[in-house]
């Protein structure tokens, strides 16, 4: 279980987060969605132990998150540019070992890629390098900072299905924040509606899909439309 | 072809030179066979080769010890705003006294020693190795940084595969700036107060007026100098930079 628990997070003197408590069953993927600027970045910050000036505290299994094997997807691929494709996943592999590195990136088709430096992939090749190396300690929790977004519809789909195969085969915990409610809908198993100044949950919503319902399907369309007219006022300030 | 193009500007360069010497035609001002025939005397017979490879040998010493602190202390001014807080007047003090003070300053202080010598080219260089690796530190991308914390990836690791790689460019051109300046400095530190050494040649010539000598002497070292640029300082920043 991932339990976040912020009592206070200050940016200068702006109460960005206050009083949170969100806790996250393991292998469970659970969205957020919120308006921009509410601190959905510094709440990722904080899981993944970037910021540390906060009080409170972050656990997986009782343990600090600090020791905790954590991957991580942003909306640009945050490869590093100077290393080939190989050399960023090997960078952050624990065990070093070439072979499943080499297994993971043929499994995302990037087997041609492997000696190529970031900026000679397609922006679609970046993310799923990014996500093989977001995999390749098998970790504990996956946070994601919607990584599906500015790529065009099939390439974000492409995507989304790789990645539900990694999250099948390692069920980490996932903590995914994104703007688009259908994503959120198909993808996570509930979702967690935030509202700004200073952060609050409005909303803890229980998927009644499945993860691996298709985006375009009519059952993610219709489920999206009943969270929308169920809750209208809360939702309001979120999706934008 | 680039390696094309130098050989012709040299070319042009040296033809220009001689036209030039035959026009004006005085003992001041030898030609440029004058001079080539003089650096071939003096690299079979002379001492040129000895003064040379104690020149070179000042050069490396002192380059490598004050990239080394000058890195340092950049680093360390750029990442943290405390450190620059407090050495930054210090560093605008170190590059604006006169590079000829630092050296007599040295003299009289350590006496006329080897140490003095090479304390006085350090002092000279470091604050420029500095100011251009601050600006590099400063510029580290702290997104890249960020995945080395998220991945606990080692501090070892962190420092050669994602720090310091972003901070090569900046090395890389102060290391080209700061050859052709210590060499610069140490031929007047040679000239002020040793023995030995292109810059102790040059003021043996200056005082015999032997205008020849003096410019094969400097050719020499200017080729050895291109030679190091070309073949090693250039060919690392190639290689620094090839995945842009």
């Amino acid at each position: 279980m991932l339990e976040i628990h912020i009592n206070s997070k200050k940016y200068q003197e702006n109460r960005v987060i206050e009083n949170l408590k969100l806790e996250v069953k393991s292998s469970e993927f659970i969205s957020i969605i919120g308006p921009s600027g509410c601190g959905k970045t510094t709440l990722l910050n904080i899981i993944s132990n970037i910021d540390t000036e906060f009080l409170g505290n972050v656990l997986f299994d009782k343990k600090s998150i600090k020791d905790v094997n954590i991957g991580v997807m942003f909306q640009d691929s945050r490869l590093i540019p100077w290393l080939t494709i190989f050399e960023n996943i090997m960078l952050v592999s624990n065990s070093k070992d070439e072979e499943s590195i080499l297994e993971a990136l043929i499994e995302v088709g990037l087997e041609e890629y492997i000696n190529s430096y970031a900026k000679e992939l397609s922006g679609g090749m970046q993310r799923r390098a990014a996500l093989v190396r977001a995999f390749i300690n098998k970790p504990d929790v996956i946070l994601l900072d919607e990584p599906f977004i500015s790529l065009d519809y099939p390439t974000a789909q492409a995507l989304r299905s790789d990645f539900l195969k990694f999250y099948k085969k390692y069920k980490p915990t996932v903590v995914f924040i994104t703007h688009d409610l259908k994503e959120a809908v198909s993808l996570s198993q509930r979702i967690v509606f935030l509202d700004s100044s200073p952060m609050k949950v409005v909303l803890d919503y229980k998927n009644k899909n499945d993860f691996s319902k298709n985006l375009e399907s009519y059952e993610i369309e219709k489920e999206k439309d009943e969270i929308l007219q169920k809750h209208p006022n809360i939702l309001s300030g979120c999706l934008n | 072809m680039p390696s094309q193009n130098r050989f012709i500007s040299i070319l042009v360069i040296f033809i220009f030179w001689q036209t030039l010497a035959l026009l004006i035609n005085t003992d001041t001002f030898p030609s440029a066979i004058d001079v080539l025939k003089s650096l071939f005397y003096h690299l079979t017979q002379g001492e040129l080769l000895y003064h040379l490879g104690i020149t070179l040998n000042r050069v490396a010493i002192t380059f490598f010890i004050a990239m080394f602190i000058g890195i340092l202390i950049g680093i360390l001014m750029g990442s943290y705003k405390k450190i620059d807080n407090i050495l930054d007047s210090l560093l605008i003090i170190a590059l604006n006294v006169p590079a000829l003070v630092t050296i007599i300053l040295c003299y009289i202080w350590f006496g006329l020693t080897d140490v003095a010598a090479l304390l006085a080219v350090i002092i000279n260089k470091v604050p420029t190795v500095v100011v251009t690796v601050r600006e590099g530190a400063r510029t580290v991308e702290q997104k890249y940084m960020q995945i080395a914390q998220i991945y606990k990836i080692s501090k070892v690791d962190t420092l050669n595969r994602i720090y310091l790689p972003q901070i090569y460019p900046y090395i890389m051109a102060s290391a080209r700036t700061g050859l052709s300046l210590i060499w610069k400095i140490v031929l007047v530190v040679e000239l002020l107060g040793r023995s030995s050494g292109i810059g102790f040649e040059l003021s043996m010539f200056f005082q015999f007026f032997d205008i020849t000598s003096i410019m094969a002497y400097s050719m020499a070292f200017i080729i050895v100098i291109l030679l190091i640029e070309t073949y090693i300082l250039r060919p690392l920043e190639k290689k620094a930079n090839q995945w842009r």
